[in-house]
């Protein structure tokens, strides 16, 4: 009786074994994790790149400089011209052989696209960095490979290093264990285990190290279930998918295609012999034998591991020669070939979340398509650490008291192209770019301005900048100007260029805070908590992203456009779920959306922004520093890229920095990375020049003019002593001529 | 070659009439509905796309107007329109997008991709980029007329015909 209770029990566990790992397998084994890419680099004639830049390029995304491009993943330099061997890639659209082109550069350009047979190409993409995969389900990240993506050799070489009884065992070998305590023995150290292959992978789907007798003889009996369920090659496969090779930081690298990107940066089939073989070095102690920490025992060990290829006849002498002479080729740094991107992750995550159903996102093996531009992101994360380092040697700040925060978009489309969420870059902390919200200060002014402007007012219209005193909550406030001054009479330019807090409040009192709320929400799409006057001087907190989609309307002519960083999400058969279009929505009126245009040109060139680098390269934007210099924001823009910038303490201490002083320099250093192309603002038939501080009609030959578009029936006072010459009217008759002849 | 541009200039006109264009008005042209000249054949990526979809009987869009793109931007846009000719509007749509990305000021790119949002049924967002057009076309009026015309097309498919009207009738005196 007793008996057959027991018989029944053990029958139940092992029935209960069965179900676990059967299940355990065969769910890793089908499932593909989603994979997320940046944008691919497009290389036509006349593209604004320059060789240094495709190299660049060439090297985030591991392709090797060879002296002959047979095999794709490489590239060779011949003066200016580059040959590069493309990897086969499953583009959006379609998928792309592997192919080879030439590519001649002249200075910053690229002059010439040609194929392989030397026929002229127009256009052409580089196949895109892979930027992070997950799996929905579990979380983890992997790069499953598919049978014929596996090199022999690494099977070969794992059985040979590993399990030499593979083949013939039930999934646990006695002898094996024996061979091993022989070895071990031997050489006084512990140089082979005595699990099977098939034990490692169990012992890998339940990451658990403490060493029982019960969970020994589990993983035993779940060894033997798996050998009698499946056959040998796809447990193999199963186990080169599955078996941790290292900690990424907070990521735990699992699998040989993420170790081969995450060690090498290589996919698995361009790895060298020498490189296979530490990454089956690796498998025995991923800490002790880490190659980043302990360089030499990882080098023994892949020459053991060499040593074992050469005795089984896997490779031969002159192979194994050549590969224990070469060092351990690692990619620099202990980093995932520098593309992982946490911050711009985020905002991916949120916007699949929000666009897309879960039952979506579970699916198997997407793909799916970003707006990311590496080279942005890498000139942003520069930006922002070493300008940081920078401001606090330069202010005697404690060191690492900064942070800040940066969103880059591209200003006619509003997609996003780099997200930094603090100054270490690859860092997954808190996403200041997507998280902080802070008072935005001064960066509320141009909505004050442009609600003025579709008032009546122009930008010659004279508001005062005057002490005022203000109710709010009780309390009486009265704000100051920056400098400390009261500047009177000023032109509705310079009050939004000098950012005048004085003359901005009365302009907003007079237009009505209400007015001036409702704008921001049409604006943005987002109604801001704060309604009393307190608003005009910017006492309402939105994170960096917020304050980039409002400042895109700007930067765009007026157009909103939701920040957006998911191009495409493709399932596995190809087929897009549904695409987030690139949707554009007007604003604002073209004439006000011009006319503010012009404002927040002069801002860069005759007020706040004027200590920048790029005040006279044809940039816009608006400073903002919130009360006691607790933040420093810069939202500016050039024809291709808006940036908005946020420095400022986590913990909110002052800082002691301006919008001008901080963040400016920060989205200068951006500016200096990537180039600035020249605002083009519209040329209208209005323009009038006028004097800067005074908003009198003046010309160019006086001091500080600006010129901007004005309503015809606006009169103006001259300017005197510097009137308007008899030579400027003739050019604008003439040209007012012109443009009558076009109509 | 011949049969090429027939093909196009058949496949222009059908297509004006798709994308709800008023009825051809006596004295000037439309410039949208103009074949525009056959690009050279060019190559954007060796690839295994699914073979060249024959050209159906009611395309959905008309092809770009005539213009003066680079060598990119023309490869792209005649992919996009191969995709519509076969019946994938959001293929399309994702060829024109790509063109955009390369050269975000194009207004030109910006009309092609309302025509295409208005043949997809998105006369909302069609009306949205038609203006998005307008301000750039940086007061040429050919462009800005065209536009205003997608703009008044994708009010009508709206149901706001009298909207529709008055800006065709505004763009109608307009004699180029």
């Amino acid at each position: 009786m007793l008996g057959t209770l027991a018989s029944v029990a053990v029958a139940g566990y092992l029935f209960y074994l069965d179900r676990t790992i059967t299940t355990a397998f065969e769910g890793r084994r089908w499932t593909e994790p989603a994979v997320i890419y940046a944008q691919p680099l497009e290389l036509y004639p006349g593209a604004p790149q320059s060789l240094a830049d495709v190299t660049r390029e060439l090297d985030r995304l591991g392709y090797r400089q060879r002296a002959d491009v047979q095999a794709p993943g490489t590239y060779k330099r011949t003066g200016s011209r580059l040959d590069v061997h493309l990897r086969a890639f499953h583009f959006m659209e379609s998928r792309r052989q592997s192919q080879r082109i030439e590519l001649a550069f002249a200075g910053s350009t690229i002059s010439d696209v040609r194929d392989g047979s030397g026929r002229p190409v127009p256009l052409v993409r580089l196949d895109p960095l892979t930027i992070g995969s997950f799996f929905p389900s579990h979380g983890e990240d992997r790069m499953v490979l598919q049978p014929d993506q596996i090199p022999p050799l690494l099977r070969e070489a794992l059985k040979a290093v590993e399990d030499q009884n593979f083949d013939r065992h039930v999934g646990f070998d006695p002898m094996g264990i024996i061979r091993a305590l022989w070895v071990n023995v031997r050489a006084g150290e512990i140089q082979q285990g005595g699990s099977t292959l098939t034990q490692q992978l169990v012992k890998s789907y339940y990451l658990d190290n403490r060493r029982t007798f019960e969970r020994k003889l589990r993983e035993v009996a779940m060894a033997v279930i798996l050998e009698a369920r499946f056959d040998k090659q796809d447990i193999l496969d199963a186990y080169i998918n599955e078996i941790y090779l290292g900690q990424d930081g907070a990521r735990a690298v699992h699998g040989f295609g993420l170790g081969a990107q995450y060690y090498f940066n290589q996919p698995l089939t361009e790895l060298d012999v020498h490189e296979i073989a530490t990454l089956i070095a690796v498998i025995r102690g991923p800490s002790y034998y880490n190659p980043y920490k302990y360089p030499d025992r990882a080098l023994a060990r892949r020459d053991l591991v060499l040593d074992k290829m050469l005795e089984s006849g896997l490779i031969d002498e002159a192979a194994h020669q050549q590969g224990r002479s070469q060092p351990l080729d690692l990619v620099a740094g202990d980093r995932s070939g520098g593309a992982y991107h946490p911050a711009f992750m985020d905002l991916v995550r949120a916007e699949l979340a929000s666009a897309y159903q879960d039952s979506q996102l579970t699916g198997n093996g997407l793909r799916i398509f970003t707006t990311l531009r590496p080279s942005m992101q890498d000139a942003v994360d520069q930006a922002l650490s070493e300008t940081l380092s920078r401001l606090e040697r330069g202010r005697d700040l404690k060191e690492g008291l900064l942070e800040g925060a940066a969103v880059v978009t591209a200003t006619q489309t509003g997609e996003v192209l780099a997200v930094a969420g603090g100054r270490t870059a690859g860092f997954h902390g808190f996403n200041r770019a997507l998280n902080a919200r802070r008072p935005i200060g001064s960066l509320i002014k141009p909505v004050i301005y442009l609600t003025a402007l579709e008032q009546g007012y122009h930008l010659a219209s004279i508001v005062d900048d005057a002490p005022v005193r203000l109710e709010e909550h009780g309390r009486t406030w009265t704000p100051r100007n920056f400098d400390n001054k009261v500047h009177g009479p000023v032109p509705l330019v310079r009050a939004l260029g000098d950012s005048l807090n004085l003359a901005s409040v009365h302009l907003g009192l007079a237009l009505g805070v209400d007015r001036v709320a409702d704008r921001l929400t049409a604006l943005t799409g987002r109604a801001p908590g704060n309604r009393f006057p307190s608003l005009l001087l910017g006492a309402e907190p939105m994170s960096p992203l917020q304050v980039a989609s409002l400042y895109g309307v700007f930067a765009s002519g007026g157009f909103y456009a939701q920040p957006q960083s998911v191009i495409a999400v493709l399932d596995e058969t190809g087929a897009p779920l549904t695409r987030p279009p690139l949707a554009v929505e007007r604003r604002m009126s073209s004439e006000a959306a011009e006319a503010l245009g012009y404002a927040m040109a002069s801002v860069m060139r005759h007020g706040t922004g004027t200590s920048s680098r790029f005040a006279r390269a044809g940039t816009a934007g608006k400073t903002g520093t919130s009360d006691d210099y607790r933040d420093s924001w810069f939202a500016g823009y050039d024809d291709a890229h808006l940036a908005v910038v946020w420095v400022g303490a986590d913990d909110n201490t002052p800082t002691g920095l301006t919008g001008a002083t901080g963040a400016m320099r920060v989205w200068d250093d951006i500016m200096m990375r990537v180039g600035a192309t020249p605002l083009h603002l519209p040329q209208r038939d209005d323009m009038r020049t006028i004097e800067y501080a005074t908003g009198l009609l003046a010309h160019d030959g006086c001091a500080d003019v600006v010129t901007v578009p004005l309503p015809a029936d606006v009169a103006l006072q001259s300017k005197p002593g510097c009137g308007i010459n008899l030579r400027s009217i003739t050019d604008r008759l003439r040209s007012w001529l012109g443009t009558s002849n076009d109509n | 070659m011949i049969r090429v541009c027939t093909a196009l200039a058949v496949l222009a006109v059908l297509g004006g009439c798709a994308a709800g264009y008023p009825p051809p008005q006596p004295g000037p042209q439309v410039p949208g509905a103009s074949p525009p000249p056959a690009p050279p054949p060019v190559v954007v990526e060796q690839s295994e796309a699914q073979p060249e979809p024959r050209p159906q009987a009611a395309p959905a869009t008309p092809p770009p107007p005539a213009a003066n793109h680079d060598a990119p931007t023309l490869a792209l846009l005649q992919q996009s329109r191969r995709s519509a000719d076969g019946g994938d509007l959001k293929g399309a749509i994702g060829y024109v997008e790509r063109a955009i990305r390369l050269n975000p000021r194009d207004a030109e790119l910006w009309l092609q991709l309302a025509r295409l949002q208005l043949a997809s049924s998105q006369p909302a967002r069609a009306e949205q980029t038609a203006q998005k057009a307008v301000s750039l076309a940086d007061r040429q009026r050919e462009l800005e007329r065209e536009g205003w015309l997608l703009v008044a097309d994708a009010r009508e498919a709206q149901g706001d015909a009298a909207g529709a009207a008055r800006i065709r009738a505004q763009w109608r005196t307009y004699r180029g």
